[in-house]
C-alpha cells in the first residue's frame, strides 16, 4: 500500500541522548515520495485536548469554549479562573474597617453560611462577632486582658450558633452566641500551659486540640478525651483536618516540622505518615479548599511552601518576608477558596532578596503553580503589617487583621459616583463605629474610637 | 423543597471508549461501545453491525478495556467509572436471555491524592495477572487478577514520576512490566518498570530513554515476536526496545496530532493512527527478517484517508474499522487495498448518529403543530453541524385526495406490473372504488371482477397472479391481469363474513362464531377448514410471521364476549393458545408480527389499548399492555429498509417497532388516522397512504426511531443559534480555521461560511487600533474566524455569512426587537482576544438585520471585555461582559445607550430573565438573581447562591426557583425566600434540590419536545427546562406536585432494590451531586431513567416493585395500587419527554 521508502538506519542506544527522528529517509526520499509529502494534508485544529493529548488554549476565551465541548478539563479551567479572581481582587478596597480592640487581633473566623458574619479574636481575649453589611456586633466574650489572646476560632456547621475557641489562658471551649452558653472542653489551669490551636472534623465527629507544650489530645466532639500524646517537642503552632478524610490530620509546631498524620494509627512522634521539616519555626499549614490535596505553610521567616498529596512531596517554595516579631500577631498564609492562589501578608525586609526601597506592607497574591505574585493588594492611607488575612467561604469579601484593626475588603464601585464620601456610621454597639470607606480615601485625622463593653 | 422529574429524552451518543472482543459467545465477534453511561454491545456481521444490547451502569465510564483470562474463550469486560467504580462484566445466555453478570467489582478510589491532569489510564497486562491504573498523581493502582475474585481490590505503588502522559505493559516480559510517558522540566521521557506481585512493588527498571520527542503524548505496545513499544508524538514516531530504537518523522502527520490508534494484526505489526484532523494512517513495523538483528528495520507511515474526528477507534475485522467519536458522527470504515479517485484508501460504509458536543440550542416550532423541534449546534471542527431534534415520526407528504368516510384501503397491482403498486381500493359503507396510479396522477377506475356496491373486508394480490377482494358476501378470486372474476366463494345459506384476513396463499373470514379457512390456488378457491368458536370472532389475523413464508402455520382470532385472543393451527383451525385480556372493551385489531427474530403477537382494543404477548412454542407470553391512544386502533404492518414495522392508525398515531429485542412505539407527527396501507407504486415508491376522516394522503415516512434528528453539516464549529420567526432565519455563530500562509489567511477547509451565498465582514476602528498593538500571526500559524450565518428555516441554506475581524471570536447571539422599533435584530456579542492577554479586555456588541435577502449592520457598540451572554429583557438589551451585566437601551436614533451595571461576579457567563428578575451564573461563585428597578432604573441583587459552584449553564423555573449546572456533571436546584424575616435570609439562596449527572450540561430551554394537551395523559407536571450536554444528551427537567413525587420516590426506592445494575453501583451513590468539593445526597429529584426501567421489567418484578404500594385515588383515600395503574402512570411519564 503506497510507495516503499529506503531502510533507514538503526541507531544503538545510549540511553542519555535525547532520540532524534532522523532525517534519513527524507533525504533519501525519491521524487515519488517527494511528491507525497509535500502534498499538504487539510490541518485540524491544534490547539485543544482530547484526552489531554494537544496542548490546552492559551487564553481564557479559548479554555471556555474548550470547556463547553469537553476538550478542557477542569484542571485547566481552575487555572485560567485566577485570572478573572485575581481581576476581581485587583479591584479590591476597604470596604469597611473597625477598630473594636485595644489589642491587636489574633484570629479570625468566618461564619460558613452566614455570607456577611465573621469572627474575630484579639489579644486580650475579646471575641466580636461582627455581621458587616448590617453593621450589628456582637461581644461574645470581653477579653479578660493580657494572657487572653484568642488563638483559633471555628464556627460550628451543625449548629450556627456556637463557636469553638481556644486561648492562651487555657481554655478550649465552644460559646453559645445565641444562648450564650459557654462549654469549656478543656481547661489547663495553668498559666504557663494553655492550648494554641484546635480543628473540629464535623464528619468524624472529633476535636483536635494542640498546646505550647507539644502536646495533642483528640476529643469526641462531646469532649471526651480519646487519647493525648506529645506529638512535637516544643510548641504545637496549627492543626487542620484534612477536608477529604477525617483521619488525616496536619500539625505545625515551632520545631520547624510540619507532620502529617492518621489519627487512627497514632502511636507516637515516630508514627507520622509525614514529617516535612522546614527552616524555621512553622505558624500554619492549610489544605487547599479547592480539592484538599495540597498543603500550604508558612514559616516565621521568608519561606511559603505547598506540598502535594498523596506523599506530601514538596510542590513549591515560594519566598516571602513574613519574618515573626514579638509584637505582631504571626503571618499566617492562606487560600483562596475559589480557586489556588494563596495570599499572604507582606512585611517588608530589606534583608530580602528582591527587596525594594519603600515597599509596601500589602496583602500579597501569589500563583503556587509558578510561586509568581499575581497581585499586591493595598489601601492608600494605610500601610500596617496585615497578618492575617481570610477569604470568606463564597470568595465574595476578604476579612483582615491589622493590629487592632479589622477590615473587610470588597471590589470598589466601578462608577465614580460624586458627594459619597467616608463616613462613619454607629453600630448597634455603643460608641462602636465602622468607617465605611466607599470612595476609599484615606482618612484625613484618624479619631479613634474604641469600646469595651 | 424542590419536586422536579429528571429524565433522558435523548441518551448519550458520545463515543467515549471502543473495544472489540468474543463477549456474548465464543464466536460472535462483538464491539461494545461506552457512550458516557450507556453501553451497547453490537455484534459484527457479515451484513454490518448489529446491535444486541443496551445497558446503563450507574456511572460514566472512564476507561473500557477487553481482556481474556488465561483458558477462558471469551473476554470479559473491564470498567471502572469516573467516580473510580471498577468492574469485571461477562455475558451469559444468547438472544432474549442474554445477561450481563457482574464478575468482579469495588472502588478503587482514594480521598487524598490528587486526580491525575490527563485523567484515568488503566492498562491489562497482556497475560492478564494484573491491571494498572494511573487515577491520581505519583501512585499507580495495582489490581490482581485472580481466577474466581468478586471483590476488586488495589494496592498502591509510589511512582517518583511526576506527570505520567501514557501507560502501557509491555508484552513478552516474565514479570509484568510497564512502560510510561512522562514528563519534567527538561521534557518528556521514557521509563519501564518491572512489578513484582509478591513485594507488591516496582523491583526494578529494565531500560529507560530520556528526552524523547517534546510533544510525544502516546504509547503503544508491540507484541511478541517484535516486543517493545511505539512512541507517537506531534512530528515523529519511534520504535524502542531498550536496546534499539528506529525514528521517523514523515510530515505528513504534522499537519495535526495523532489522538488515538488500534492495531491491527496480531503480531503487531500493522496499527492505524488517527489525528484531530480526522485523518487516518498506518503505521507499519517492517520486520527484520534476520534473526539476530533488531526486530524492526523500518516504519513507514501512510495516509489513508479522511475519516471523522476520532476519540477512540478499534480494529473489527477483514478490513473494517470502528471509528468512535465525541465531536462528530461515528463511523464504521472499510479499508481498501486501491485508492479510490480521491486518493483515499478508506471507504464509509456507516455513520452513527452524535449529537454532541451540544453548545447550544433553540426550541422552534417550524411547522405550527404545536410540538417543539429542537434545533442545536452540535460537533465540532469539521464535524460541526446543526442537528434538528424531532420527537416522533415525520410523514412527509407528496401527494392528498380528498375522500371522507373511508373504511379501508389497500395497494394492488393490477396487469403486468411486477413490482410496484398501480391501483388503490378504497372502501366506503357500502361502496368499494378503485383508484389507479397514473404516474403522479390518480384516477378512478373499476376492476370488472370487483363488487362496487359493498364494502370491502380486505383486497390484495395472491399467488398465481391473482387478485382477491373479500366482501360481507362473498369472496372474490380474480385474476390479475384479465380483471375478470375467476372463482367466488360464499359462506353457506347465506351467512354474511363480518371480519376477514388473507395472505398470498391462505383467507381466513368468519361470520359469527364461524371460522372459514380457504385455500387460494389458480382459478380456485378451495375452503379446507371450518370450525365454530365459542364466541364470535371480532377480528382475525393470518398474515404469515415470517416474510419469506408462503404461508402461515397457525392464525390468530380476537373474541367477543369472554374478550381472549386465540391461536389456531392451519389448516386444521385446532386452538393452540387462548389467552383472555380481561377488561369489557373489545379487541379490534389483531396482528402477528416478526420483529428481530422474535414472535409477536399485537391485538389493539376499542378503547386504544394495546395488548402484546411474545409467541413462542408453547404459546402466548410476557403479556404487556400500552395505551397507545383513546379511539379503536387499527394495526398494520409495513416494511422499511426491510424491517417489519406496525403502524397503528388511532387518534395518536403510532409506529411499533423493535430495538434491541424491545418494543418501542414512536409516536407519528399527524393528528390522526383512521386506516392506512403501504404504497409502492412508480411515481410513490416506498410509501404510505393515510387516511383520516376526510383525506387520504401519501407520503414516505421517515426513519424509524424514537426521535427524529435531522444534520446539517457546517463542517465549521457551530457556537450559538437564534431563530428569528419574522424572516423565517436561524443566526448561527461559528467558527473556522484559516492558515496565515504567504498569501495572507486562507480557509483550512471549505466549510458553510466559505460556501455561502453572500458574504460581508466587518471592522472598527477600535478594533483596528487593537489589531495593530497584537501581533501578526507566524507564517502557517492558526487563526479561528468567526462568522455569524443566516440560514434558511425550511432549505437549511447559508444564504449570508458575516465574518468578524481577526482574533474577534463571537460569543453571544440573540434575535430580539428592541425599544419601540418593530424591527427584528440579530444581535451579537464579541470579546477581541489578544495572545498575549489572557483575559479579553475588548469587544463588540453589533446589531444585524436580515431583510429582503439583504444584510446590513445596523448599530455597532466598543465595549470593555467579551459579551458572554445576551438577552432581551423587557425590550432593552441585557449583556454579560466579563464581570458586569449591562443593560443598554435603544434609542430612537438607533444607537445603544448604557442604562445601568451590576458588578459582583467573576466572569458573568449565563443569563436569564423572566418579569423584572435576572438570573446570573457565574464562573465559579453560582448563581445570582438581580431585580430591575424601574424606578430608580438601576439593579439590586436580591439573592445569591453562596455555595462555590462552577456553573455551565442556568435557568429559571419560577420566580424563586432556579436550576443551575455545574461543571462536575451536577444539577442543582436554588429557592430564594422572599418572605423570609432578616435581609440576610432573604438574599441567601437556599440549594433544595440536587442530582447527578454524569455529563456536562452546556445549556438549558424552556421547551417540550411532546404535542402538548394531547390524549389523556394524566401526569400532572408543570413547565418543562430541556437540557443539552457535552456528550450529546438531551434530557428534560420538570416540576411535579408534591404527592405524585413522593409516590415516585417511592417507586423509584422500591426499583433499586428490585433492579440489580450492572458493576453493582448503588443507585443513591450515581445520583447524588459530587464534585471535588463535595458529595451529597440526591434530593428534591426523581430519577426518571431509572423509573421509566419499570415498564421493562417482567411481570414477576414489576409485582415485587408494587407490593404494598399505596396509590391515592382521586379521592385523597389511599389504597393499593393495582399494576396497570403503575403501567399507566409510567407509561404516561415516558409521553412527556
Amino acid at each position: 500500500m503506497g510507495p516503499k521508502r529506503k531502510a533507514a538506519q538503526l541507531t544503538r542506544i545510549n540511553n542519555n541522548e535525547p532520540i532524534r527522528a532522523k532525517n534519513a529517509a527524507k533525504k533519501a526520499k525519491s521524487k515519488i515520495d517527494e511528491d507525497v509529502e509535500n502534498e499538504p494534508l487539510p490541518s485540524g485544529p491544534s490547539s485543544l485536548c482530547s484526552r489531554n493529548r494537544v496542548r490546552p488554549p492559551a487564553h481564557l476565551v479559548g479554555v471556555l469554549q474548550g470547556h463547553g465541548h469537553g476538550l478542557v478539563g477542569h484542571f485547566n479551567l481552575e487555572r485560567f479562573s485566577r485570572l478573572p479572581i485575581i481581576e476581581e481582587i485587583s479591584h479590591y478596597g476597604v470596604f469597611k474597617s473597625v477598630t473594636p480592640f485595644d489589642t491587636r487581633t489574633t484570629s479570625l473566623a468566618w461564619h460558613p453560611s452566614s455570607p456577611s458574619l465573621c469572627a474575630v479574636g484579639s489579644k486580650w481575649g475579646d471575641i466580636m462577632l461582627w455581621n458587616y453589611q448590617a453593621d450589628n456586633f456582637q461581644n461574645l466574650e470581653p477579653g479578660r486582658g493580657p494572657g487572653g489572646s484568642i488563638l483559633a476560632m471555628k464556627f460550628d456547621i451543625e449548629n450556627d450558633c456556637r463557636l469553638y475557641t481556644c486561648s492562651i489562658d487555657g481554655k478550649m471551649a465552644v460559646q453559645d452566641f445565641v444562648g450564650q452558653k459557654s462549654r469549656v472542653f478543656l481547661s489547663t489551669d495553668d498559666w504557663e500551659h494553655w492550648y494554641t490551636s484546635f480543628d473540629v472534623s464535623f464528619t468524624g465527629g472529633t476535636v483536635i486540640t494542640g498546646d505550647n507544650k507539644g502536646f495533642v489530645t483528640l476529643m469526641t466532639k462531646d469532649g471526651e478525651v480519646v487519647w493525648r500524646s506529645r506529638l512535637h517537642p516544643k510548641k504545637v503552632t496549627n492543626l487542620q483536618f484534612s477536608p477529604r478524610e477525617p483521619y488525616l490530620l496536619i500539625s505545625t509546631s515551632v520545631d520547624n516540622s510540619v507532620k502529617v498524620w492518621d489519627i487512627r494509627n497514632i502511636k507516637d512522634r515516630k508514627s507520622a505518615l509525614a514529617s516535612l521539616e522546614h527552616d524555621k519555626p512553622v505558624n500554619s499549614a492549610y489544605f487547599n479548599p479547592v480539592n484538599g490535596t495540597r498543603l500550604l505553610t508558612t514559616d516565621q521567616h521568608s519561606q511559603l511552601r505547598v506540598y502535594r498529596s498523596p506523599h506530601w512531596d514538596l510542590e513549591r517554595l515560594i519566598p516571602h518576608p513574613h519574618r515573626q516579631f514579638q509584637h505582631l500577631t504571626p503571618i499566617k498564609a492562606t487560600w483562596h477558596p475559589l480557586a489556588d492562589i494563596v495570599l499572604a501578608g507582606r512585611y517588608p525586609h530589606d534583608q530580602f532578596p528582591g527587596y525594594e526601597a519603600g515597599e509596601q506592607r500589602s496583602v500579597d497574591f501569589i500563583d503556587p503553580d509558578d510561586g509568581k505574585m499575581l497581585f499586591q493588594l493595598t489601601q492608600p492611607g494605610m500601610n500596617n503589617i496585615i497578618s492575617l488575612n481570610l477569604f470568606s467561604p463564597s470568595g465574595d469579601a476578604m476579612l483582615s487583621g491589622m493590629s487592632s484593626t479589622v477590615l473587610i475588603w470588597k471590589p470598589k464601585p466601578k462608577f465614580e459616583m460624586d458627594e459619597k464620601l467616608y463616613k462613619e456610621t454607629e453600630s448597634n454597639i455603643k460608641d462602636l463605629m465602622v468607617e465605611e470607606w466607599p470612595e476609599h480615601r484615606p482618612k484625613r485625622a484618624k479619631n479613634k474610637k474604641k469600646t469595651r463593653t | 423543597m424542590a419536586h422536579n422529574y429528571f429524565v433522558h429524552a435523548h441518551p448519550p451518543t458520545a463515543v467515549t471508549a471502543c473495544v472489540t472482543g468474543n463477549f456474548t459467545s465464543p464466536d460472535d465477534l462483538n464491539l461494545v461501545l461506552a457512550k458516557n453511561h450507556q453501553i451497547e454491545i453490537l455484534v459484527v456481521t457479515p451484513e454490518g453491525l448489529r446491535p444486541i444490547k443496551n445497558f446503563a451502569i450507574n456511572g460514566k465510564v472512564d476507561v473500557m478495556k477487553f481482556f481474556r483470562p488465561p483458558g477462558e474463550d471469551k473476554d470479559r469486560l473491564f470498567i471502572v467509572t469516573a467516580r473510580y467504580n471498577a468492574m469485571i462484566l461477562e455475558t451469559i445466555g444468547s438472544g432474549h436471555d442474554l445477561h450481563i453478570v457482574t464478575k468482579a467489582h469495588g472502588n478503587v478510589g482514594d480521598r487524598i491524592g490528587k486526580k491525575a491532569e490527563t485523567g484515568t489510564l488503566a492498562v491489562i497486562d497482556p497475560k492478564a495477572r494484573m491491571i494498572g491504573l494511573r487515577i491520581y498523581e505519583c501512585l499507580f493502582k495495582v489490581i490482581p487478577l485472580e481466577p474466581d475474585q468478586s471483590e476488586l481490590r488495589a494496592y498502591n505503588i509510589r511512582m517518583e514520576e511526576l506527570s505520567v502522559l501514557d501507560i502501557n505493559f509491555l508484552h513478552g516480559c516474565a514479570q509484568p512490566t510497564i512502560v510510561l510517558l512522562h514528563h519534567d522540566n527538561h521534557g518528556r521521557h521514557i521509563k519501564t518498570h518491572e512489578i513484582s506481585l509478591k513485594d507488591k512493588e516496582f523491583v526494578k527498571v529494565p531500560w529507560k530513554q530520556d528526552n524523547v520527542e517534546r510533544e510525544a503524548s502516546m504509547l503503544i505496545p508491540v507484541p511478541q515476536p517484535i516486543g517493545g513499544c511505539v512512541i507517537v508524538g506531534t512530528e515523529s514516531i519511534v520504535y524502542h526496545n531498550g536496546s534499539y530504537y528506529q525514528a521517523i518523522a514523515p510530515a505528513k502527520m504534522q499537519s495535526s496530532t495523532i489522538v488515538c490508534y488500534c492495531q491491527i494484526d496480531e503480531d503487531g505489526s500493522r496499527y492505524l493512527l488517527g489525528d484531530m484532523a480526522g485523518h487516518l494512517y498506518m503505521l507499519l513495523l517492517i520486520r527484520n527478517e534476520s534473526p539476530d538483528g533488531p526486530p524492526v528495520k523500518d516504519l513507514v507511515l501512510e495516509v489513508l484517508g479522511e475519516t471523522t474526528i476520532p476519540e477512540c477507534m478499534t480494529y473489527l475485522d477483514n478490513s473494517y474499522v470502528y471509528l468512535g467519536s465525541r465531536l462528530g458522527d461515528s463511523q464504521l470504515v472499510r479499508l481498501n487495498v486501491q485508492p479510490d479517485e480521491n486518493k483515499s484508501y478508506v471507504t464509509i460504509v456507516e455513520s452513527f448518529t452524535n449529537l454532541g458536543p451540544i453548545v447550544d440550542m433553540v426550541v422552534v416550532d417550524l411547522e405550527r403543530q404545536g410540538q417543539g423541534q429542537l434545533v442545536t449546534c452540535s460537533g465540532a471542527y469539521k464535524e460541526g453541524s446543526l442537528r434538528i431534534i424531532r420527537n416522533g415520526i415525520g410523514i412527509h407528504e407528496l401527494a392528498s385526495i380528498d375522500l371522507p368516510g373511508i373504511k379501508g384501503m389497500w395497494p394492488l397491482r393490477c396487469g403486468t406490473s411486477k413490482v410496484y403498486d398501480n391501483t388503490l381500493i378504497l372502501s366506503f359503507v357500502e361502496q368499494t372504488r378503485v383508484l389507479t396510479l397514473n404516474g403522479e396522477e390518480v384516477e378512478e377506475t373499476e376492476i370488472p371482477g370487483f363488487l362496487p356496491d359493498q364494502q370491502t373486508f380486505y383486497a390484495g394480490n395472491t399467488a398465481h397472479s391473482q387478485i382477491i377482494q373479500i366482501c360481507p358476501n362473498s369472496v372474490r378470486l380474480v385474476g390479475m391481469e384479465s380483471l375478470q372474476l375467476v372463482d367466488e366463494w360464499k359462506p353457506p345459506s347465506g351467512r354474511v363474513i363480518s371480519v376477514a384476513s388473507c395472505n398470498n396463499n391462505q383467507v381466513v373470514c368468519a361470520t359469527g362464531p364461524i371460522l372459514f379457512y380457504l385455500d387460494v390456488e389458480e382459478g380456485k378457491l378451495i375452503q379446507t377448514a371450518d370450525t365454530t368458536l365459542q364466541y364470535e370472532i371480532a377480528c382475525i389475523d393470518v398474515t404469515p410471521l415470517n416474510d419469506e413464508d408462503e404461508k402461515a402455520t397457525m392464525c390468530c382470532v380476537g373474541l367477543w364476549t369472554d374478550i381472549s385472543v386465540r391461536l389456531l393451527k392451519l389448516p386444521s383451525l385446532e386452538e393452540i393458545a387462548k389467552e383472555p385480556l380481561g377488561g369489557e372493551v373489545i379487541p379490534r385489531s389483531i396482528l402477528m408480527a416478526q420483529f428481530e427474530n422474535t414472535n409477536y403477537l399485537l391485538c389493539a382494543l376499542g378503547d386504544g389499548s394495546l395488548f402484546y404477548f411474545v409467541m413462542t412454542t408453547r404459546g402466548l407470553a410476557e403479556k404487556k399492555k400500552v395505551t397507545l391512544g383513546t379511539q379503536p386502533t387499527v394495526l398494520r404492518k409495513f416494511k422499511t429498509h426491510s424491517t417489519t414495522n406496525v403502524f397503528a392508525c388511532s387518534d395518536r398515531p403510532t409506529v411499533i417497532y423493535s430495538s434491541t429485542q424491545k418494543l418501542v412505539f414512536s409516536n407519528v407527527n399527524l393528528r390522526e388516522v383512521k386506516h392506512m396501507c403501504p404504497l409502492n407504486a412508480e411515481a410513490y415508491k416506498d410509501s404510505l397512504a393515510l387516511a383520516t376522516d376526510s383525506t387520504i394522503t401519501i407520503g414516505t415516512i421517515d426513519e424509524i426511531q424514537k426521535l427524529h434528528i435531522r444534520t446539517v453539516a457546517l463542517a465549521e464549529t457551530p457556537r450559538r443559534i437564534a431563530y428569528q420567526e419574522e424572516t423565517q432565519t436561524f443566526g448561527v455563530l461559528t467558527m473556522r480555521h484559516e492558515i496565515n500562509g504567504k498569501d495572507g489567511m486562507t480557509p483550512a477547509r471549505a466549510s458553510a461560511s466559505t460556501l455561502a451565498a453572500s458574504t460581508s465582514s466587518s471592522s472598527s476602528m477600535a478594533a483596528i487600533a487593537h489589531r495593530q498593538a497584537t501581533s501578526a500571526p507566524n507564517e502557517g500559524q492558526e487563526q479561528e474566524v468567526y462568522s455569524l450565518l443566516i440560514i434558511d428555516q425550511n432549505t437549511f441554506e447559508v444564504l449570508h455569512a458575516h465574518q468578524f475581524m481577526q482574533q474577534e471570536y463571537g460569543l453571544s447571539l440573540i434575535s430580539c426587537k428592541l425599544g419601540e422599533d418593530t424591527t427584528p435584530y440579530f444581535i451579537v456579542g464579541t470579546g477581541l482576544v489578544n495572545p498575549e492577554e489572557s483575559e479579553p479586555k475588548a469587544g463588540r456588541l453589533l446589531l444585524f438585520q436580515w431583510k429582503d435577502g439583504k444584510f446590513h449592520t445596523v448599530a455597532e457598540k466598543d465595549i470593555k471585555g467579551a459579551c458572554y451572554s445576551l438577552c432581551n429583557f423587557n425590550n432593552k438589551l441585557l449583556a454579560a461582559i466579563n464581570s458586569t451585566v449591562r443593560l443598554w437601551e435603544w434609542t430612537s436614533e438607533k444607537e445603544l445607550r448604557l442604562e445601568c451595571s451590576h458588578f459582583n461576579n467573576i466572569l458573568a457567563l449565563y443569563l436569564k430573565t423572566r418579569g423584572d428578575f435576572i438570573l446570573v451564573g457565574d464562573l465559579v461563585r453560582s448563581m445570582a438573581l438581580l431585580q430591575y428597578k424601574t424606578m430608580e432604573g438601576s439593579f439590586e441583587e436580591i439573592s445569591r447562591d453562596f455555595a462555590p459552584n462552577w456553573m455551565t449553564a442556568v435557568e429559571i423555573l419560577d420566580d424563586d426557583t432556579f436550576l443551575g449546572a455545574e461543571n462536575a456533571g451536577n444539577i442543582f436546584v436554588c429557592q430564594r425566600d422572599s418572605a423570609a424575616s432578616t435581609d440576610e435570609e432573604r438574599q441567601q439562596m437556599t440549594e433544595v434540590g440536587q442530582i447527578h449527572v454524569g455529563d456536562m450540561i452546556n445549556v438549558f430551554r424552556h421547551g417540550s419536545l411532546v404535542m402538548q394537551n394531547l390524549g389523556d395523559t394524566t401526569t400532572p407536571h408543570q413547565g418543562s427546562v430541556l437540557f443539552g450536554t457535552v456528550h450529546g444528551a438531551i434530557g428534560m427537567v420538570t416540576q411535579l406536585p408534591q404527592e405524585f413525587f413522593e409516590f415516585l420516590t417511592e417507586i423509584q426506592r422500591r426499583l433499586t432494590r428490585v433492579i440489580k445494575s450492572v458493576g453493582k453501583i448503588e443507585h443513591e451513590v450515581w445520583r447524588s451531586f459530587h464534585n471535588e468539593r463535595k458529595t451529597e445526597p440526591m434530593e428534591g429529584f426523581v430519577d426518571g431513567d431509572l423509573v421509566e426501567t419499570f415498564l421493562d421489567l417482567d411481570r414477576d418484578h414489576m409485582a415485587e416493585v408494587f407490593q404494598g404500594l399505596q396509590i391515592n385515588d382521586g379521592s385523597g383515600m389511599k389504597q393499593d395500587a393495582k399494576v396497570e395503574d403503575v403501567i399507566k402512570i409510567i407509561e404516561d411519564l415516558t409521553r412527556i419527554h
